[in-house]
């Protein structure tokens, strides 16, 4: 019958992947978006965030390569 | 009768790839994240690149389902003949009506519906049935809806503010990388089906030691036939997909695709299989509702509910019914590929007379791209997407299918 165990494994860590994945990426966005309005008012402002915004957008990048990891095999 | 097997399989990774295009390049089309063109394009490599990436072919054909191999039954090359023909007619016949439907459920179903007439109802284990496909089948689009659902309530909450609309919008830019996720990973579970079958069937026919892995040409004909079905793209599905069962933003799409990869992958990880369609239809459903529970056509949902439903036992009739007419003998077999050659046939021109390709993929009417919300920054989103507008595309297409 149903492995229900495994079954809801794969829920909690898809639910939990998918959540970090977009948080990070809206966070991002956010800061990003708000950032550039910043900068159209005043050239030097909006720096802290534009920089806060790339490391988060390396983040999303990194889990990319994750997940590239995870779907070839010939890397595990 | 190899190389008919060979050539029938190789037109069941075909519509395999052209079916199941919309999983993962549906949403960017419908959001503008990537032109048609580009999406398939971008599908097809990725799904060329990962059938050759994977080196784990299926050991059997069916996972366990059927009772082959030593002291179960033997499966001849005949009923993987008739099990081609019946997951070919179903793939087509579903691609005509625009259903997303499984791929391998088709296989699973005409191997099943061929063996039950070849070797009889014992051959078919119906615990493995129900525990790998009909109960898969019935959570998976639920668990997807479920977290694209948070995901989508996640990404329009952090996002929510006076650059709303400009900050969403860029989310086409993430879709990019989980819609080519979601191909990668299909190019090396798909591909593999196929080459499975052509290497048990070459096997059972005495031209490849038993125990060996799939030839280099099998393998670059399975990667090919996939890449060309993917980039032929069926337009039908990624209509019905993308625009027909919700109005997708970009903020959605990215959900709705990051949770098809992450339960995809978790999926395949964690010994759980679930269908790729299932998951990606069921996590744009849970997108819709993560925005505006009125923004999801029920009526749409509930023909690919039903499509699921019936894949397994139609594409298990028209198997049977090809065994049936297969055992006569060789003139069997002759009329099988005529008429299988002949519907084939018939139901690439029904499909012509209502062209849908990459012109006319997300409907004629542009709004669908921009929500009311992104046009209209001031008005709440809950309330200027209440009422999304009607795409009068779908619904007049699925009355005209409904009509004879």
């Amino acid at each position: 019958m149903i492995e229900w165990e495994s079954f809801l494994l794969v829920a909690v860590v898809s639910l939990v992947a998918a959540s970090v994945i977009v948080t990070i990426a809206s966070l991002g966005i956010r800061l990003f978006e708000n950032a550039m309005h910043a900068r159209e008012a005043n050239a030097s402002a909006g720096k802290v965030g534009i920089g806060v915004a790339r490391v988060l957008f390396a983040i999303c990048a990194l889990l990319v390569l994750f997940g590239v990891y995870l779907i070839v095999p010939a890397f595990h | 009768m190899v190389a008919l097997v060979v050539v029938l399989a190789l037109f069941f990774d075909f519509t395999n790839g052209f079916h199941d295009t919309a999983n993962a390049m549906a949403t960017p089309i419908a959001t503008g994240a990537l032109t048609p063109r580009v999406a398939v394009s971008i599908a097809a490599v990725l799904n060329l690149v990962g059938a050759f990436l994977s080196t784990e072919v299926a050991r059997t054909i069916s996972g366990g389902l059927i009772r082959e191999g030593d002291g179960g039954i033997q499966i001849t090359p005949t009923m993987i003949f008739a099990g081609l023909i019946g997951a070919i007619m179903w793939n087509l016949a579903t691609w005509l009506l625009g259903l997303p439907s499984s791929s391998s459920h088709a296989l699973f179903g005409g191997l099943i519906g061929a063996v039950i007439v070849g070797a009889g109802f014992g051959a078919i284990d119906p615990g493995v049935l129900l525990s790998k496909i009909v109960l898969p089948a019935v959570i998976a689009p639920f668990i997807a809806a479920g977290i694209a659902y948070v995901a989508t309530k996640i990404a329009y909450r952090i996002t929510r503010g006076p650059h709303a609309h400009a900050s969403r919008r860029r989310f086409r830019m993430g879709q990019v990388f989980t819609s080519s996720l979601v191909s990668l990973a299909h190019g090396t579970n798909d591909a593999q089906k196929t080459m499975g079958v052509i290497t048990l069937t070459l096997i059972a026919a005495g031209f490849q030691a038993a125990g060996t892995g799939p030839e280099f040409w099998v393998i670059s004909v399975c990667a090919l036939a996939i890449a060309l079905g993917t980039y032929v793209g069926g337009w039908r599905i990624i209509r019905t997909v993308g625009t027909g069962i919700t109005d997708v933003s970009p903020a959605q799409g990215f959900a709705a695709e990051a949770s098809t990869t992450a339960t995809i992958l978790a999926s395949t990880h964690l010994g759980f299989a679930l269908s790729t369609t299932q998951v990606a239809s069921g996590s744009i459903i849970g997108a819709g509702l993560g925005r505006n529970s009125h923004s999801v056509r029920w009526r749409v949902a509930g023909r690919i509910g039903v499509a699921w439903l019936v894949t397994l036992p139609c594409a298990a009739a028209m198997a049977a019914f090809a065994e049936l007419v297969a055992r006569l003998g060789p003139w069997g077999i002759a009329a099988d590929a005529l008429a299988g050659a002949t519907v084939i046939a018939l139901m690439f021109r029904r499909a012509r007379k209502n062209p849908v390709n990459h012109t006319n993929v997300t409907g004629e009417i542009p709004v669908v791209r921009h929500t009311p919300s992104v046009m209209m920054p001031k008005v709440p989103p809950s309330l200027a997407s209440a009422k999304p507008p009607k795409a009068p595309v779908h619904s007049s297409e699925f009355r005209d299918r409904n009509a004879p």
